[in-house]
């Protein structure tokens, strides 16, 4: 090729193996932001774990953690303060309890009925349906406990003769159980529908009816499912603020009769939170150390539900 | 179980038919559950509408002329109009008005002794007595059993007594006696004719008015701010802070937690670090929402000294919803299928090419969700809010720096007081809320519905 006969081409600055180190550091780049995302997740927890210890260290070296786990009453603003845990955990177990006893039956018989008895058409409608339940504001839950359900209990129970309380846990908890019926149906449904089908057809082939093939075949299959999804809603029960806070009042006491007063551990953070309260000082630091007793309880359980999902799931893997 | 040597049809027919009762039965009760479950939701929904309406709409007189008197006006009552007899429905008598508000700067009381004033603020009903204006000594609350005539509850307080004055004044309901100054042909005449109203002090005039009732929305509600007053208390501050407050957690939640989703599907590798991610997204996605309020008080407002602002709560907020929004897009992108990743790469593509043109804009619809359930929850939510300092009684508007406030904490607090009066603002601005947030999740159902439906791969 002689540069006389062709004319004169211009020069492109096409260097290949520049663009190449360019565009591996932007990869690169993109990657490590991308990882810094992710990984704020674990700072987060790190961060929740390490100020609730750092508040509340103090407290532990002022009263004595054989004091706070051992103690039965709760009174920290009194002029003899005692600092019990137990007085808290009572109301939260009370609550718990009955909730628990509302949305179990009631979540799983729907979760039955949605897996086993209902056309996929409705279920794609119910579902979602039901899971509108939980979406509502809890605030607007605590009223509905306040203004609708004590009235109704009060009047149901003075009929026996029983004097029902403005504020008591049994109507609290009877609407946090509402609120958690959906994630008790979601979790268990999805739980039975990850049991194969030739269970349930080698069970039909047998002459059993949908509620013997439910019962003695789904429900046992999908046990470590439906157990996780159980151990969810505790969670869910123990961390709930303000259905407790409005119509569960704040009289903190150990005792487990749902229709007195009672004090759970997030209403007294929410009860302290309003007042004024000196930065640093034993009753600002209680707050934190409820809040880690609640940390502790919900990431228990938390941590228990998510393994026992992951193990059902990679069973029908 | 016995085995039977011998087989009895009967038998066999009366056991199959009862475990077929039985099932029957088991699926009416499942369906009945559900029902009663979502009746629970409608009832919550009856309840707020029912008690809210108050707050919300208001009957207004308009004029004969078509004018509407703002709501503001004072409004009278013909009771007893001895000169005339009894008058049609749909004749009132517009008083001239005293707005009794401007008690509330620093102006001489004692003007108004004697007047008929409507309540302050309130509209009364078509029928109400009116009150007068009167000053009373020492006397700031009525004992039971020393209310004057007419109805015992509408004896009232000025709220804040003037610097001067320092007496209490106190209002005193009582029928009203009309005298009609013209004389009165036929009914219809009666329009525009001037009365004067005479009680046991001395006389108002007013005018008689021929009325129409309507319902209208009542704007005041969501355009004033707290108010001791329960008929005047509006939401309009905690709706400005809920916006900004939301503004904020999603500005911060959505790109943080795609960010962290698509770097767990589509870059993290399959070791330890990864699972521990994992488990912990898990974890902080059942964090009670109070610890994160703990959170945002000790680390935002303490210990990087941010205060109690519209800034901490959102970002707190933000953190609180991010693993929800991390959650969602991790599904998204886990359901875009493995194909169009092939392809792209077997084009050339780099790996950040193919997320961003390729994987990302499929799963759009499905982050979009996800951002949406987790701005409903940021909505509704009050516990950490409270841990912040959200203030319930605010003079102005939430700014970015100061002290903020927002709805849920507006209700939270009226539903706290012990008087009824404010339980139909808390009903009212929870019809507000509940209804924002059903509206946010049928929207973000109906796109995963339609998503379904509409993608074919």
């Amino acid at each position: 090729m002689s540069d006389s006969a062709l004319p004169a081409t211009p020069t492109i600055n096409f260097d290949p193996d520049a663009r190449a180190i360019r565009q591996k550091r932007f990869e690169k780049g993109i990657e490590v932001i991308l990882f810094a995302a992710g990984i704020s997740s674990v700072a987060i927890t790190l961060g929740i774990i390490v100020m609730l210890v750092w508040e509340s260290l103090p407290f532990f070296r002022d009263v004595g953690l054989v004091k706070f786990l051992f103690d039965t009453e709760w009174s920290p603003l009194l002029g003899q303060p005692r600092y019990g845990i137990w007085g808290l955990l009572s109301g939260t177990i009370c609550t718990t309890a009955v909730a628990l006893c509302v949305a179990i039956p009631i979540g799983t018989i729907s979760a039955i009925w949605l897996s086993e008895y209902c056309s996929p058409r409705l279920r794609e409608i119910t579902k979602p349906v039901l899971e509108l339940l939980s979406a509502v504001p809890t605030v607007v839950y605590g009223f509905f406990a306040l203004l609708v359900i004590t009235p109704i209990l009060q009047a149901i129970l003075k009929a026996i003769g029983i004097d029902l309380p403005g504020f008591n846990m049994l109507s609290a908890g009877l609407v946090m159980g509402i609120m958690i019926i959906p994630y008790i149906a979601s979790l268990s449904e999805d739980a039975m529908r990850a049991v194969p089908m030739s269970l349930r057809e080698g069970s039909f082939a047998m002459g059993a009816t949908r509620l013997q093939t439910s019962w003695r075949v789904v429900v046992p299959s999908a046990f470590s499912g439906i157990t996780a999804a159980y151990i969810l809603g505790v969670a869910r029960a123990i961390g709930e603020t303000m259905i407790v806070a409005i119509a569960a009042g704040n009289m903190a006491g150990f005792h487990f009769n749902p229709l007195s007063e009672g004090q759970t551990i997030t209403a007294y953070i929410v009860a302290i939170s309003k007042g004024d309260l000196p930065h640093g000082s034993l009753e600002y630091r209680t707050i934190f150390a409820a809040g880690l007793t609640l940390l502790v309880l919900t990431l228990f359980f938390n941590v228990a539900g998510y393994i026992i999902r992951k193990r059902y799931r990679e069973a029908y893997a | 179980m016995s085995r039977r040597s011998s087989f009895d049809v009967n038998e066999i027919r009366a056991l199959i038919a009862k475990r077929k009762r039985g099932d029957r039965l088991f699926n009416f009760v499942g369906a009945t559950l559900i029902i009663l479950s979502l009746s629970v939701l409608g009832a919550l929904m009856v309840k707020l509408a029912i008690d809210g309406t108050s707050r919300l709409l208001e009957t207004h007189d308009v004029r004969a002329d078509g004018q509407t008197p703002g709501f503001r006006d004072a409004v009278g009552t013909l009771t007893r109009a001895p000169a005339v007899g009894e008058l049609p429905a749909g004749w009132e008598i517009q008083m001239d008005p005293i707005d009794l508000r401007a008690a509330e700067e620093d102006m001489d009381l004692s003007v108004f002794v004697g007047q008929y004033v409507a309540l302050n603020g309130d509209r009364p009903h078509p029928g109400d007595l009116l009150m007068t204006y009167t000053k009373a000594t020492a006397i700031e609350k009525v004992a039971p059993g020393q209310e004057r005539a007419g109805e015992p509850d509408l004896v009232g307080v000025i709220a804040k007594a003037p610097a001067r004055n320092r007496t209490a004044y106190q209002l005193i309901p009582e029928p009203l006696r009309l005298t009609l100054n013209d004389e009165v042909k036929n009914i219809e005449s009666l329009e525009g004719k001037r009365v004067v109203a005479t009680g046991r002090r001395s006389a108002t005039t007013g005018t008689i008015r021929a009325t129409r009732v309507e319902e209208v929305f009542r704007r005041s509600f969501f355009a004033s701010g707290t108010s001791k007053n329960a008929s005047e208390a509006g939401i309009f501050p905690g709706l400005i802070g809920t916006l900004m407050v939301t503004t904020i957690t999603m500005l911060m939640a959505i790109p943080l937690g795609v960010a962290a989703g698509v770097y767990l599907e589509e870059y993290a590798p399959k070791n330890r670090i990864t699972a521990l991610i994992e488990i912990n997204i898990a974890n902080l996605a059942g964090v009670p929402s109070i610890i994160w309020g703990l959170l945002g008080l000790s680390l935002f407002i303490y210990f990087a000294g941010l205060g109690r602002s519209s800034i901490t709560a959102g970002m707190t907020l933000g953190l609180l919803v991010l693993p929800i929004v991390i959650i969602a897009t991790r599904e998204a992108i886990r359901a875009v299928p493995n194909s169009i990743r092939e392809a792209a790469v077997g084009l050339g593509a780099t790996k950040w090419q193919t997320v961003r043109y390729h994987v990302i804009p499929y799963s759009l619809s499905g982050i979009l969700t996800g951002s949406i359930i987790a701005l409903s929850r940021a909505i509704g939510e009050t516990a950490p809010l409270v841990c912040i300092g959200a203030v319930v009684f605010m003079t102005g508007v939430p700014t970015l720096t100061g002290a903020f406030t927002v709805m849920p904490m507006q209700i939270f607090d009226w539903v706290s007081r012990p008087q009824k009066d404010f339980h139909a603002n808390a009903a009212a601005a929870s019809l507000i809320l509940v209804l924002v947030t059903l509206c946010l999740n049928g929207f973000a159902i109906w796109i995963r519905f339609h998503l379904r439906r509409k993608i074919k791969w």
